[in-house]
């Protein structure tokens, strides 16, 4: 349904149609978004039920953590869009400095998200504690999961920027990558105020 | 990237190679062998369900927090009916076997020197084939004589069932992974699939995952009952089975086209 | 851009359109913070919060992703995922 789209070529002065990468990575992108509108789902369902149970339990939730990592995620996307456009741009130094941030701030978010959690655990808090609970460790979890699959992905992409010749295969990778890299801050911006903020 | 996709194309055209000398029969057998085996994937989806949900009635499970005896009765009150399912959906499975070589067929053509993507997809084709067939034997133990052991017997290779049916989704995954990998992966002269049935693969590999969640729930979406325990695998995989059937239909049947036309996209 | 990796500051950021796109979702979490710990009206306060998480997801979506620029097909799904996923999230909200 969707036609390969080309990368408008340099000096064609006019903007044309154009996707980042290739079509295929959002069959994977939307595929996985189709996922996690599933989780959020199924989180308000059960909230349905037992409404109380989940206000009384989000109010235990430490939202400076949740704000700290929008942040940190934001920041890495920002990073990445312009790690990918100086690379468009034949800087691959700039490219390849960018996306070392990117990565800092993926870790970033991964050693807040291991502090949460180890402040969650230190008081007595798992997923067998309540229904909020499980859905809180289990999406945060599977969100992890997502992001650490991302940082593999942006290490993969700061070496195709290394490249002595970054070639159209190199950059179209990259793109794939960046564009993953964006799915994974697009859910944490919806799961940030369903678990946090939602009572 | 689709300069790298065209030049791939021409080159099929000049690269006719080994095959394009060989009988015209040959040829014919060889399309009509994989048609066969690529067939008994939908064949294989369709028994499946049959067995499992007209038969057995196995969908939705039943609820992991459900008594020794209640799982007991259920199986006593169909006790034919679920030992016919179970039958079909035995040998069913099995046909997993030869779905998958004609997909990794497809593959070790773009791979001829080093296969190791091809060779992964037949031992987990392997593997799951087993785990499947043990998943519908351990079943069939439990509807041997439930009337005559103690209920919670029956639960216990009954949760066995489910946790074989769901828990081992990793060679699966890593099935589906090598199929994605070597479709996006493809700098051969030859066509394999178009290029998003490869994130297809990958994606799907991801939906798949969170069955080993079962293990940790008794209850909710994340249950061998629930939403992300049970229905999210269950519709990966045969969505995977059915759409991969579709394109590889296509592959197999674009191969009966004159070299010169096959070129051309 | 190259400012960005020497030693990036608000003032070079607002330059690029990217960068203002970036200070606005910045922005809209710190409201979603604040706002959203208000003990006020829970409904409302729920209500905007999610409004706003879409509306930095669109952010998101067309400007880093670059949808916008992208054939109109994959607009109307992006558009249309946005929509429909902030209606059930709010619809099942208030139902409950």
């Amino acid at each position: 349904m969707l036609a390969r789209m080309n990368r408008p070529s340099p000096g064609s002065g006019r903007i044309e149609l154009h996707l980042p990468g290739e079509v295929g990575i959002w069959v994977f992108v939307l595929g996985d978004m189709a996922i996690f509108a599933l989780f959020f789902a199924a989180y308000m369902v059960d909230r349905s039920v037992a409404v109380e149970l989940y206000n009384a339990s989000q109010q235990a939730l430490n939202r400076t953590f949740g704000v700290i990592n929008t942040l940190l995620l934001l920041t890495s996307s920002l990073f990445v869009v312009s790690g990918v456009s100086a690379l468009r741009a034949g800087r691959a130094r700039v490219a390849q400095r960018l996306l070392l941030g990117a990565m800092l701030c993926g870790l970033g978010f991964a050693v807040a998200k291991v502090v949460e959690y180890g402040e969650k655990l230190g008081q007595d808090i798992t997923p067998y504690t309540n229904g909020f609970y499980m859905y809180y460790f289990m999406l945060t979890g599977i969100h992890f999961l997502h992001l650490t699959i991302g940082m593999g992905v942006l290490v993969l992409m700061f070496r195709a920027a290394r490249q002595r010749q970054v070639t159209d295969e190199g950059l179209a990778f990259v793109e794939c990558g960046a564009t993953y890299w964006h799915m994974v801050d697009l859910l944490w911006i919806v799961l940030f105020p369903l678990l946090y903020f939602v009572r | 990237m689709s300069a790298v996709i065209s030049k791939k194309l021409d080159g099929a055209s000049e690269h006719s190679g080994c095959c394009a000398a060989a009988a015209p029969e040959y040829q014919e057998s060889m399309r009509r062998r994989q048609l066969l085996c690529n067939w008994s994937g939908p064949f294989f989806v369709v028994f499946f369900f049959i067995g499992l949900v007209l038969f057995m009635g196995f969908v939705p499970p039943q609820s992991p927090l459900a008594s020794s005896q209640q799982i007991a009765d259920i199986y006593l009150a169909d006790l034919t009916s679920i030992r016919i399912g179970i039958v079909l959906c035995s040998y069913s499975v099995a046909l997993m076997a030869t779905w998958g070589a004609a997909l990794a067929a497809r593959t070790l053509r773009t791979e001829r020197e080093f296969p190791v993507y091809t060779y992964t997809q037949i031992a987990c084709v392997g593997v799951g084939v087993m785990v499947a067939v043990f998943c519908f034997l351990t079943w069939a133990v439990a509807a041997f004589r439930p009337d005559d052991v103690h209920p919670d017997i029956t639960r216990m290779l009954n949760d066995v069932g489910w946790f074989l049916f769901l828990f081992d989704v990793a060679p699966f995954m890593v099935w589906m992974v090598a199929v994605g990998l070597a479709i996006l992966g493809n700098r051969s002269s030859h066509r394999l699939m178009p290029r998003w049935v490869g994130y297809f693969s990958l994606w799907c590999a991801v939906g798949e995952a969170p069955a080993v969640l079962i293990l940790f729930f008794k209850d909710g979406a994340f249950a061998f009952n629930g939403l992300v325990g049970f229905w999210l695998p269950l519709v990966a995989f045969f969505l995977w089975i059915m759409v991969l059937s579709v394109v590889l239909h296509q592959e197999i049947q674009r191969d009966a086209v004159p070299q010169a036309m096959a070129g051309r996209d | 851009m190259s400012s960005l990796s020497t030693g990036p500051s608000i003032k070079a950021l607002g330059k690029t359109r990217i960068g203002r796109i970036w200070l606005i979702l910045v922005v809209a979490t710190l409201f979603t913070w604040h706002f959203g710990s208000d003990t006020g009206d829970r409904s409302l306060a729920t209500a905007v919060v999610i409004a706003v998480a879409f509306i930095k997801i669109r952010l998101v979506g067309n400007y880093f992703m670059e949808i916008r620029e992208a054939p109109a097909a994959l607009r109307c799904i992006f558009e249309g995922y946005c929509l429909f996923v902030c209606a059930m999230i709010l619809g099942l909200y208030f139902l409950s």
